[in-house]
């Protein structure tokens, strides 16, 4: 047998793992073989060392750190970076649908001169000053408002919490 | 009661809202976790901030905890992982050992206090790679099987055993190099 061998066998023994007929033929070995027997007193020596050796307690405020570190970040913590991506979702919904009907021309005849609408009421006849509302470009400027807005929110919402549970984390 | 079915009732009390109760989980917890950290790290004050991160990881992760394994160690396995992001991000170096040696090479003449056992473990541990030195650590914990020691470490529960066993060997012929063979008999 081995020498490798022999060690495994020994901390096999050591660890009670070997069966009866190993441990008793073990036995005889360790009677006739002074090297063998040398070699099993080294390794209890180390198990015992290992074994009775303290496990090192980290520092006194251990805990409370955690705890204030788990009560600032609450397990719902993350629920907002959700809401602020299903908002962003939303308005970028809005916006590709706004520029949809945009590029198909559904405003392009939407102008409306409000100077021609009148108004009656009792029979008064009353005129606007003459200002002119183009459709087309009111929903361009909504389009890019809530682009703004879209990207006022994937900042606010989702980029700074995540660079900031990330450093907090150091995954 | 058994630990295992205590920590699921904690568990689901922390999940219930009482975000408090999580401190009796890292008090249980909190000294194997340190000791697997340390054992990566090899520095008491990174191996603190990685075991902390563990247990806040874990916290935030505690609904996706499967209930038929044991929460030490999947927790464990969570410090195992968090501590070696932890190393290579901030690239910690084991002490430097023959450094160490020649540091207090003169002890090794006087009696072995247990200070300076453990010292001279750590020396020894130090030696050997990163996933020899958690495995030992795990294994001389007593608390974890093979089959647990192999699921935090990522590797099967016959690759631990070799592993376990050459590592313990080698630990043998490093401890008798340090502190010479009737040192090591004490």
């Amino acid at each position: 047998m081995s020498k490798e061998q022999d060690d495994i066998k020994l901390l096999e023994y050591l660890d009670g793992q070997l069966n009866a007929e190993d441990t008793a033929d073990l036995h005889r070995r360790l009677e006739s073989d002074p090297a063998l027997k040398t070699r099993l007193r080294e390794l209890q020596a180390l198990n015992a060392m290992f074994s009775g050796s303290a496990i090192e307690q980290p520092s006194a405020n251990f805990t409370p750190s955690v705890m204030s570190r788990v009560n600032q970040y609450p397990r719902g913590a993350a629920s907002p970076i959700r809401r602020g991506i299903m908002l962003i979702v939303g308005l970028l919904v809005t916006v590709c649908l706004a520029s949809w009907l945009v590029s198909i021309g559904i405003f392009d005849n939407s102008s409306v001169d409000v100077n021609s609408v009148i108004f009656s009421d009792d029979g008064i006849r009353m005129s606007l000053p003459s200002v002119t509302f183009d459709g087309k470009i009111l929903v361009n400027v909504i389009i890019i408002l809530n682009l703004i807005v879209a990207f006022f929110l994937l900042d606010r919402t989702v980029l700074k919490p995540w660079f900031q549970r990330r450093s907090r984390l150091n995954y | 009661m058994s630990r295992e079915i205590d920590d699921l009732q904690l568990i689901d009390r922390v999940l219930a809202g009482e975000q408090n109760v999580y401190a009796q989980l890292v008090e249980r917890y909190k000294g194997y976790a340190f000791a697997i950290a340390l054992k990566v790290l090899g520095v008491r004050p990174e191996a603190e901030e990685a075991a902390q991160d563990a247990f806040v990881k874990a916290y935030h992760n505690l609904a996706k905890f499967n209930r038929e394994a044991k929460f030490s160690t999947w927790l464990y396995r969570i410090v195992f992982n968090t501590a070696i992001s932890l190393r290579r991000t901030r690239k910690v170096t084991f002490q430097d050992i023959p450094e160490t040696v020649a540091a207090h090479g003169h002890d090794t003449e006087k009696t072995l206090e247990k200070s300076d056992k453990e010292r001279f473990i750590q020396m020894a541990m130090a030696r050997l790679n990163e996933a020899d030195r958690v495995a030992l650590t795990l294994f001389y914990l007593r608390e974890l099987s093979l089959e647990e020691i192999g699921v935090i470490t990522g590797m099967p529960a016959n690759t631990v055993k070799v592993r376990i066993h050459r590592a313990r060997l080698r630990l043998a012929e490093e401890m008798k190099t340090i502190l010479k063979h009737e040192a090591l008999l004490l």
